[in-house]
């Protein structure tokens, strides 16, 4: 009887260490689940829906079939030391989102910090020499990075599998995306609706996430071709916009209007802020 | 800004004493009890909190309500789900410029806000009471352009 339950407990002991050794390796999955974008030419915008339509030309790149989820972001707060107001003064979204792989909300200068980090745990060079509140991007660094707004919305139509949809994925908003009316207004686990044409998850809602790019207006000029446009200088946008307000792309689980849930909306969340409705999805060049 | 198609009269008021553009906030519409200080200090957390975006809307519609109740305390913005579409259509400005008049018969006046020109703003369905009504009047007189 006591060696059936020392076998008992060995073996529970064992099957636990699986379950743990296997999540923690989940967590750092983020190189295998990156899909590859084949660049192209195309429409940014969308005729009679944004005030602008331009030509732009991408490289090739990498993007993250999932935004970053509760438990990533725990493992780069416990290895970096970082300190993160989990419970805002207002709603406290671990406890509305208990599950650890959901998406999570987090300001656009800690998005920069957690973009290095996984370079570094890779090995990569990381992207974004940080000084301060001065961002510098390296483009041609090869570790992770945040996509452009222009990388956004071609990935978010399904690249050069464009199907024409209106949300990413589909037609059907609740097929594709957590949103104000069936979110319970919280985020969820990542990947659980349908992928887009790329294989991308929750580009439509769950959470909106940070881009690169100052929000500015394009310049509305059809003749030109914009290759690999990444926004304005900070110089340049703080000679028309007093407040810094990053590029955030796709709404998010308290979205209750149609047209911010679909690739084509361009919507402008204040840098410095805490970045409850914004989240993260990683990107990488694709050559160097 | 004179609001010039304010009606000349309105019933059992035929004569207008007084009428001007205003601004009004639809916080305090909700809710007389808000003063300005309070709904400064919302808009600037929900900017932090990344609820208000640089167009002026607002995305977590039900957070940001949340947040107001909250900075406001007041339960009318905690207890949601009741008679905020109208505040919703408003979002896209905290605040609204209104036409107000100021009816009269000469021993007694009537004070009147209107959206649109025409669009009267019911002071009932707002909750608003005449002492906020009333003033309407003073902060009205500071604003309008003779």
């Amino acid at each position: 009887m006591g060696e059936f339950l020392m076998k008992k407990v060995v073996l529970t002991a064992l099957i636990m260490f699986i379950i743990v050794s296997g999540c923690y390796t989940d967590e750092f999955n983020i190189d295998k689940n990156m899909v590859f974008v084949e660049g192209g030419e195309f429409l940014l915008g969308k005729e009679g829906r944004t005030s602008h339509l331009v030509r732009v030309k991408l490289d090739d790149y990498y993007i993250s079939k999932y935004e970053t989820t509760v438990e990533q972001w725990e493992l780069f707060l416990q290895e970096t030391k970082t300190v993160f107001e989990w419970k805002s003064k207002y709603t406290d979204k671990r406890k509305k989102s208990p599950f650890p792989d959901s998406s999570i909300g987090v300001s656009w200068k800690l998005t920069i910090e957690y973009s290095n980090w996984v370079s570094r745990k890779y090995g990569l060079e990381e992207c974004y020499i940080i000084n301060g509140d001065d961002i510098e991007w390296i483009r041609d660094a090869d570790g992770y990075r945040l996509l452009t707004d222009a990388e956004w919305e071609f990935a978010a139509r399904g690249g050069n599998n464009f199907m024409g949809y209106e949300y990413s994925g589909s037609n059907d908003l609740d097929e594709v995306s957590w949103n104000g009316w069936n979110s319970d207004n919280h985020t969820h686990p990542v990947g659980m609706k349908k992928p887009n044409e790329l294989g991308l998850y929750d580009m439509s809602g769950n959470i909106s996430e940070w881009c690169w790019d100052l929000s500015l207006e394009y310049q509305n000029d059809f003749s030109i071709l914009l290759i690999n446009p990444a926004g304005p200088s900070l110089e340049d946008y703080l000679k028309v916009k007093d407040k810094q307000y990053r590029i955030a792309r796709g709404g998010a689980y308290g979205t209750s209007d149609e047209f911010p849930l679909t690739p084509y909306h361009r919507a402008g969340a204040y840098e410095f802020g805490t970045g409850s409705g914004q989240g993260i999805r990683l990107a990488r060049n694709a050559s160097n | 800004m004179i609001g010039r198609s304010i009606p000349e009269w309105v019933a059992g008021w035929r004569r207008i004493f007084y009428y001007g553009t205003v601004p009004v906030n639809f916080y305090q519409l909700k809710d007389p009890t808000i003063s300005l200080d309070m709904i400064g200090d919302a808009i600037t957390n929900a900017n932090i909190e990344g609820y208000v975006l640089d167009d002026g809307t607002v995305e977590l519609y039900d957070d940001y309500l949340n947040l107001l109740g909250q900075e406001f305390n007041s339960s009318q913005y905690l207890s949601q789900g009741t008679d905020y579409n109208n505040l919703q259509d408003y979002l896209n400005s905290d605040y609204t410029m209104a036409d107000y008049a100021i009816y009269g018969t000469g021993d007694n006046e009537h004070h009147a806000l209107y959206r649109n020109n025409y669009d009267l703003i019911d002071p009932y369905r707002f909750q608003l009471s005449w002492s906020v009504i009333d003033s309407y009047r003073y902060r009205g007189l500071e604003w309008v352009n003779f």
